[in-house]
C-alpha cells in the first residue's frame, strides 16, 4: 500500500512537471464544450431553392411565396426555364429545384392534380433528403390552402399532430453534449496514458522501476489512477461548462453519470496501457492508438446513429466499449434512465474494464 | 416520436405526414435526388475521411521529426553544419511525402473498388489536389514540431488536438452552411475544409478541375505559408 502511495506521488509530479498538462486538462474540455455543441447539428437550414414555374397561376405563385417566406429555405429565383435552374444546381448555386408543371392549378381544380417535381442535390445525403421532405410538406400545405380558399371541401385533409418526447424542444445540441463528453474521455484517457508510458520507455526512466521489486499490478495501478483522476476532472469541467452555457443538466442521477464515466475511464486508460506495452516508440504507440480511437469515435454511434449502419457494421459495434458508454450517457442525460434500465450496458462496460485491465497487467514486461 | 435524436424524429414525422397526405389526397410531389440517387452517405463520407486521415497522419509523422532530434540532441549536429534551414525542412518532408503517397494510393483504390465511389472528375486532378494536400499536412506537422519542446506535447497537439476540429468543423459530417457565422469563419482556417470541398466536387459530382481552382489556390497558399512559418520558427531556435 505504501509503495502505491509513493509511486502515485511520483506519477503526479511527473505529469504536472510538463506545464502543458494542466492547461490541457482544464482548457480542452472548456473549449470543446464552448465550440462543438454549436457545430454538432444536423438541423437542415438555408436550403437554397430555385422554383421553375411553368404554370404561372395563382397557385404556383402561392407556392413560391410560401417557400420565399419559410425560415428553412433561401429563395433563389423563379424561372420558366428548367435547364437554367439545373445549371445552377450543377454550379452549386442552388440545392433544390421545385418544378411546377404547366396547368397544375387547372388539373388540381379538376380533382386529378399533376405532380410537382422536386429535384435535390443529394451529395450531402441528409440535406438532400430533409430538404426535399420540407419542400414536399410546404407544397402540400400550399395546395391545401389553395383548395380551402376556393371553397372546395371535396378533399378532406387529415390533420397530423406530431408530439416529440424526451427532447421536446428538438435542440440537437442536447443530443450531442453527452456524446462530446464521451469523445473527450476517449481522447484524453486513451492518448495520455499511452504517451506517458512509452515516453518513459524512450527516455529509459522505466528501467529504474523495472529493477525495483515493485509488482507489475501495483505499477500499473499507479499508472492508471492519475488518469482516472484527470478523466473525472475533465468530466466534471464539461458537465459544469455545459450547464453554465446551455443550461443542460443530466435528467438522470449525477452519481450514475459519474459511475459510468469511472468505468469507462478504466476501459480507455487500460487500453492505452496495452497499446503502450506493445510499442517501443512514441510514433508507433500514437498510430496504434489513433487507429483504435478513430474506430471508437466514428463507429460508436457518437456522431452517426448505429441503426443506419450496414448490418455487418452494426454487429461490429457490439465489441466497441464506446457504444455502450455512449448509450448510457445519452439515456441518463436525456431520458433520465437509471442503472437498472441500463444494466446490460453497465455489465458490458464493466466486462471490458476487467478484460483490458487484466491485459494491461499481463502484457507489461519488466524485461525487454 | 422519440426525439432524443431530433433529426430522426423530424425526418420520420415528415415522412409519415407525407405518406398520410399522399394517400388521402393524391397531392404528393415527385422527388428526384441528384448525383447520389441511392442516398449513400458513404459517398459523401469518403472525401471527409480522406481529408481527416491525411491531415492527421501526415501531421503526426512530421510533428515529431524536429522535436525528436531536439530531445535526443542530434539537432546540434545539424545546426553546426552549414545546411540552410529551408533545406532541412524540405529534407524532413520528402521521405514522409513518399510514405504518404502509398497511403493515398491505398485509399483511392479502396474507395474505387470497394466503396464504388465514381471518381468521375479525372484521376489526374484528384491526385494533384491530394498530393498538394499531403504536402500541406506535412508542413503543418513540421510547424507544430518547431513550436513544441517535447515529443509528447507535439503528438498531443497533432493527434488529440486535430481530431475534433477535423471531424466537426470541416463539413465532413456536419454541413458548414448550418454552422453559426463565427464557426464558419473558423472552418475556413482548417485546410481539410477546402480539400474536402474540392474532393467532393471531383470525386462525386465529377466537375472539371477549373471549377475547383479556388480551393486549389487556397491550399497552395496555405502550404507555402506554413513552410515559411516553419522556417521562421526554426531560425528562432538556432540559438
Amino acid at each position: 500500500m505504501r509503495t502505491l502511495g509513493v509511486l502515485l506521488e511520483k506519477e503526479f509530479r511527473q505529469l504536472f512537471r510538463d506545464p502543458f498538462m494542466p492547461k490541457l486538462i482544464v482548457l480542452f474540455p472548456v473549449l470543446v464544450m464552448l465550440i462543438f455543441p454549436w457545430v454538432a447539428t444536423l438541423e437542415v437550414k438555408n436550403v437554397r431553392v430555385t422554383v421553375v414555374d411553368q404554370d404561372n397561376s395563382s397557385l404556383s405563385r402561392l407556392i413560391s411565396n410560401k417557400i420565399e417566406h419559410s425560415a428553412y429555405f433561401e429563395f433563389q429565383e423563379v424561372t420558366k426555364d428548367y435547364d437554367r435552374a439545373f445549371l445552377r444546381l450543377e454550379e452549386d448555386r442552388t440545392d433544390a429545384i421545385v418544378s411546377i408543371p404547366d396547368k397544375l392549378e387547372e388539373s388540381l381544380l379538376k380533382g386529378s392534380p399533376k405532380k410537382i417535381s422536386i429535384s435535390a442535390n443529394a451529395v450531402n445525403a441528409v440535406k438532400g433528403s430533409v430538404g426535399s421532405q420540407y419542400l414536399t410538406h410546404i407544397t402540400g400545405l400550399a395546395q391545401r390552402e389553395f383548395l380551402q380558399e376556393k371553397g372546395i371541401q371535396g378533399l378532406s385533409v387529415p390533420e397530423v399532430i406530431v408530439s416529440n418526447r424526451y427532447n421536446e424542444t428538438l435542440v440537437y445540441r442536447n443530443y450531442m453534449i453527452p456524446a462530446l463528453i464521451v469523445m473527450l474521455l476517449i481522447l484524453v484517457c486513451g492518448f495520455l496514458p499511452a504517451l506517458n508510458i512509452v515516453n518513459e520507455k524512450e527516455k529509459g526512466t522505466i528501467e529504474q522501476i523495472n529493477v525495483t521489486p515493485v509488482k507489475q499490478s501495483v505499477f500499473m495501478l499507479a499508472k492508471l489512477i492519475p488518469f482516472w483522476v484527470i478523466g473525472l476532472v475533465v468530466v466534471a469541467i464539461s458537465i459544469f461548462t455545459s450547464f453554465i452555457l446551455y443550461g443542460l443538466v443530466p435528467s438522470g442521477s449525477w452519481l450514475e453519470v459519474f459511475l459510468a464515466c469511472m468505468i469507462f475511464i478504466i476501459v480507455m486508460s487500460a487500453l492505452g496501457v496495452v497499446v503502450a506495452n506493445f510499442s517501443s516508440t512514441l510514433i508507433e504507440a500514437i498510430f496504434l492508438m489513433f487507429f483504435v480511437i478513430m474506430i471508437f469515435v466514428l463507429m460508436g454511434g457518437l456522431l452517426t446513429p448505429i441503426e443506419s449502419m450496414p448490418e455487418w457494421a452494426r454487429y461490429f459495434t457490439l465489441i466497441l466499449p464506446s457504444r455502450y458508454f455512449n448509450t448510457i450517457m445519452r439515456a441518463t442525460y436525456l431520458k433520465g434512465a437509471s442503472i437498472l434500465d441500463l444494466r446490460l450496458e453497465y455489465a458490458a462496460l464493466a466486462a471490458f474494464g476487467l478484460i483490458f485491465g487484466l491485459l494491461a497487467a499481463i502484457t507489461y514486461r519488466k524485461r525487454s | 416520436m422519440d426525439a432524443s435524436n431530433p433529426n430522426t424524429a423530424i425526418q420520420g414525422a415528415a415522412y409519415l405526414q407525407g405518406v398520410i397526405l399522399g394517400e388521402t389526397t393524391g397531392m404528393s410531389p415527385e422527388i428526384r435526388l441528384l448525383f447520389n440517387p441511392q442516398m449513400k452517405s458513404s459517398f459523401n463520407f469518403v472525401p471527409g475521411i480522406m481529408g481527416m486521415l491525411f491531415l492527421i497522419i501526415s501531421a503526426m509523422l512530421t510533428s515529431v521529426a524536429i522535436v525528436r532530434e531536439k530531445e535526443r540532441g542530434s539537432m546540434e549536429v545539424l545546426l553546426v553544419s552549414p545546411v540552410r534551414p529551408i533545406v532541412i525542412i524540405f529534407a524532413k518532408m520528402i521521405p514522409y511525402f513518399f510514405l504518404s503517397c502509398a497511403n493515398l494510393a491505398t485509399v483511392l483504390l479502396l474507395s474505387r473498388y470497394v466503396l464504388k465511389v465514381p471518381l468521375t472528375g479525372g484521376i489526374v486532378s484528384i491526385l494533384g489536389v491530394s498530393l498538394l494536400y499531403i504536402a500541406l499536412s506535412l508542413a503543418f506537422g513540421l510547424f507544430i514540431s518547431t513550436i513544441t519542446r517535447s515529443q509528447v506535447t507535439a503528438l498531443t497537439i497533432s493527434a488529440m488536438g486535430l481530431i475534433m476540429p477535423s471531424v466537426m468543423l470541416t463539413g465532413m459530417l456536419f454541413p458548414i452552411e448550418n454552422l453559426p457565422r463565427i464557426l464558419q469563419y473558423l472552418s475556413c482556417v482548417i485546410p481539410a475544409t477546402w480539400f474536402i470541398d474540392a474532393m467532393r466536387k471531383l470525386m462525386i459530382e465529377g466537375l472539371a478541375f477549373t471549377l475547383i481552382l479556388d480551393d486549389f489556390f487556397i491550399l497552395l497558399g496555405m502550404t507555402v505559408g506554413l513552410i515559411i512559418l516553419a522556417q521562421l520558427r526554426f531560425n528562432d531556435k538556432l540559438d
